[in-house]
């Protein structure tokens, strides 16, 4: 009777213990890209889809690979829970890749979005947050893309590769955007995505979706550059270039492309392979200023012109206008935020933090206005490192 | 009163996993939301204090060899006294458990399964540690000694992992609001790692070996080093990954630390691992906390079977656990304003109480024996 008892008990135990709240994979709708717009009641939730019909399929499926359903609310919490009404199954967050927030949205603040997804338990902290240029959230993740199925992981992929092979752009995930929110003498910067038309050549397009055949014009997602934050609201643009060089100050360039030119007839791309940058605030008379070294080693990408590379005397030149151009790249983007944007992205703020907390405590309440005067100083050093398979370009006539 | 012995190492796994216990995915966010980026001093300033607590408590426990914490306090402070003394110690050790009871259970509800009712978890739960406690002390040295590997092991691994997202500014400037913050902030650690040891002295030295307590006083040390240098790192961790705002507001740093993890396509979603760590050195915690409670109402009871007492003793424990905190900031005041005088009262005071009350009396007798 106690064995039957036992067995009674325990058999329950190890067969069933996994039941409660279980969710079969096939009764989840995984999402893997959330939009968020503006509109008049409060906001329009977009979320990208899986359709689980089009990827796992072995026969080739005519249906797109992903689904998007969209929903207006008060808060997002409860139009998040609203989707239930349109889809078969209940959304699972766990996968998010990809989380687009729309320009109005970031205007007005973003503070109540990150919230949501700090606190809800299926949000993990992989995911980017980029924001819209000219366009809705909604459009943005409407737009298919060929290739790469799954236009949440296209972008995904998309924003780490440029962020390293080109620069212009910034992955940010939520716990280091919440700290530049958080923190005093910093200000976040987000990537900004829009919406390209590309005339293709619809023989290519080899996706056998009709909305992509039929069209000459294909609309592709572009990382536009970056999106400056006073506190948790969008105040301006930085072009490309201008991203760069934030990302040269800032330290965040792992590698990218430039060019510089010597005199009228002679440019140079460099390839940049390794780039670093140190900030670092000094006081005069009290006042703080800052100091900005940024170290790159570079290749020689390409030569347009007369200009023998390989000469040993002709190196200091090589890096004296790369280092003009860097430093001009810099010098803009610094304009542009202290006379025209008037944000600290660059932790300047922080920086004085660290290393003059006293100071900092005085000037922190004006931060802000501080930063619009404060001088900077940029030094540039670059290194030229390889010339690539070549050495003279072959183009260059010898002189006698 | 069984006669079972364990071993140094055995005991030096138990001090480790219990000093890391429920405060090693918690903790960080008590210390930063008082001390800021600064909360890993108080981690070492907590440590430092943990030295003499775990002094006082093995001097304490050397003086009897033979007796449990709870028959010591009936020895020194008299019947009565003592009685009332060691009812209201197992009342507390019965509640702590329960709390951490909850913690387990809120953790799931929380993080992985938030539809399953925090009952069925509490009750899971509550049946191991009976079964752990059925099967008697040297089966829970044993598996605290393998549990110790799986600890160490586990948590390397993800530190270790996470460390590409280390960003060594977020603890910069330090002492920047002066050192009482930092002081303020070791209160909860002392609260929940240091001061809990305590509870430690009813199988210490009770169930070493006589020739073994010198040794055992060593790996006792050792094993508490060790868990407060796992607290520490997972400190230092979350302020370098997180910094010391998030890691104030988070419920679960550590997890979410964890969570950051992202080495390569194939280190990602890590968690679990910091969720096993913490299972495994919670479960150690509330065993032990149980383990006092319940000798501890056996030996003052003065009961021969004293397992007669551990089913019901166990189902009141998962019942509390249902209703030991209303809702979490309920759980957040506790701990902080009623938790920490109470600890602080079992932990410091009544052992320094005891020793004073100790050397009084061996003055007395000591005279007495001049004068004869």
């Amino acid at each position: 009777m106690k064995k039957l008892l036992a067995i009674l008990s325990i058999v329950p135990i190890i067969f069933l213990s996994g039941c409660w709240s279980s969710r079969e994979i096939n009764t989840m709708a995984i999402v893997i890209g959330i939009g968020i717009d503006k509109t008049e009641s409060g906001y329009l939730v977009t979320v990208q889809v899986l359709n689980q019909k089009a990827i796992a399929s072995k026969k080739p499926v005519d249906e797109p690979s992903v689904i998007l359903y969209s929903e207006e609310g008060k808060n997002l919490e409860e139009i998040m829970r609203r989707f239930t009404t349109k889809t078969s199954s209940i959304l699972y967050n766990a996968h998010l890749r990809i989380v687009v927030i729309g320009e109005d949205v970031a205007k007005d603040g973003i503070k109540d979005i990150l919230d949501f997804f700090a606190r809800g338990h299926e949000f993990r902290t992989d995911f980017f947050f980029v924001i819209t240029k000219d366009t809705t959230a909604n459009r943005v993740l409407s737009i298919l893309t060929p290739f790469e199925g799954v236009p949440g992981m296209k972008m995904f992929d998309s924003l780490k590769n440029s962020e390293d092979t080109w620069a212009s752009t910034k992955s940010i995930r939520i716990v280091e955007l919440v700290n530049d929110i958080l923190a005093d003498g910093k200000n976040p910067v987000i990537t900004g995505v829009e919406v390209t038309d590309e005339i293709t050549d619809n023989k290519m397009a080899t996706t056998s979706i009709d909305a992509l055949k039929q069209t000459q014009v294909t609309n592709r997602t572009k990382y536009f550059g970056l999106g400056a934050f006073k506190k948790d609201k969008l105040v301006g643009w930085l072009d490309e270039d201008e991203s760069k060089g934030y990302n040269y100050i800032i330290g965040n360039v792992k590698e990218t492309v430039g060019y510089a030119e010597y005199g009228q007839k002679v440019k140079i791309t460099y390839e940049v392979i390794s780039a670093k940058s140190e900030i670092k605030a000094d006081l005069v008379n009290g006042k703080p200023t800052m100091n900005v070294k940024i170290d790159i080693i570079a290749n020689i990408g390409t030569v347009d012109g007369e200009f023998d590379v390989s000469k040993k005397e002709n190196e200091k030149i090589l890096s004296d206008i790369a280092e003009k151009k860097v430093k001009l790249i810099c010098k803009k983007v610094l304009n542009k935020t202290q006379k025209d944007l008037k944000t600290d992205i660059f932790e300047f703020g922080e920086v004085i933090h660290r290393e003059y907390p006293k100071v900092w405590e005085k000037i922190k309440d004006d931060w802000n206005n501080e930063f619009v005067n404060i001088p900077v100083k940029i030094t540039v050093d670059v290194k030229i490192n390889q010339l690539g398979q070549i050495t003279k370009p072959f183009f260059i006539k010898e002189k006698e | 009163m069984e006669k079972i012995k364990i071993t140094s190492h055995q005991l030096m796994a138990i001090t480790m996993t219990y000093v890391c216990g429920a405060s090693t995915i918690i903790i960080a966010s008590s210390a930063a939301s008082l001390a800021k980026q600064d909360a890993w001093i108080s981690a070492v300033v907590a440590a430092l204090f943990g030295l003499i607590v775990i002094w006082l408590n093995t001097y304490l426990g050397g003086l009897y060899p033979d007796k449990t914490y709870v028959e010591v306090i009936q020895l020194l402070l008299g019947k009565w006294l003592g009685g009332f003394v060691v009812a209201t110690f197992v009342f507390v050790c019965i509640g702590g458990a329960a709390q951490f009871v909850w913690y387990v259970g809120d953790f799931f509800t929380t993080q992985y399964m938030t539809e399953t009712p925090t009952y069925i978890i509490d009750v899971l739960f509550v049946i191991v540690i009976v079964i752990a406690i059925f099967y008697g002390l040297e089966a829970i040295a044993r598996a605290s000694e393998i549990f110790f590997y799986i600890i160490i092991a586990m948590f390397i691994l993800s530190m270790f992992l996470v460390m590409p997202n280390i960003n060594i500014d977020n603890i910069f400037p330090v002492l920047e609001k002066g050192i009482v913050p930092v002081l303020k902030g070791s209160l909860p650690l002392l609260a929940f790692t240091v001061l809990p040891l305590i509870i430690l002295n009813m199988i210490y030295p009770v169930n070493i070996n006589v020739n073994d307590i010198k040794d055992a006083k060593k790996s006792m040390l050792k094993g508490y080093i060790i868990g407060m240098s796992i607290t520490f790192i997972s400190i230092v961790m979350c302020i370098f990954v997180l910094g010391s705002t998030i890691t104030a507001d988070v419920r679960y740093p550590v997890v979410f630390l964890t969570k950051e993890i992202n080495v390569g396509i194939i280190f990602t979603r890590l968690e679990a691992l910091i969720v096993i760590v913490w299972i495994l050195t919670i479960f150690n915690n509330t065993l032990f906390y149980f383990y006092a409670g319940f000798l501890g109402l056996s030996q003052l009871l003065k009961l021969k079977d004293y397992k007669k007492i551990l089913l019901p003793l166990g189902l009141i424990m998962a019942v509390i656990s249902n209703f030991v905190y209303d809702s979490v900031p309920y759980e957040i005041d506790w701990d902080t304003n009623v938790w920490f005088p109470c600890i602080f009262t079992y932990g410091l005071i009544l052992p320094v109480v005891l020793l004073i009350v100790y050397c009084i009396k061996n003055i007395k007798t000591g005279n007495k024996l001049n004068m004869k």
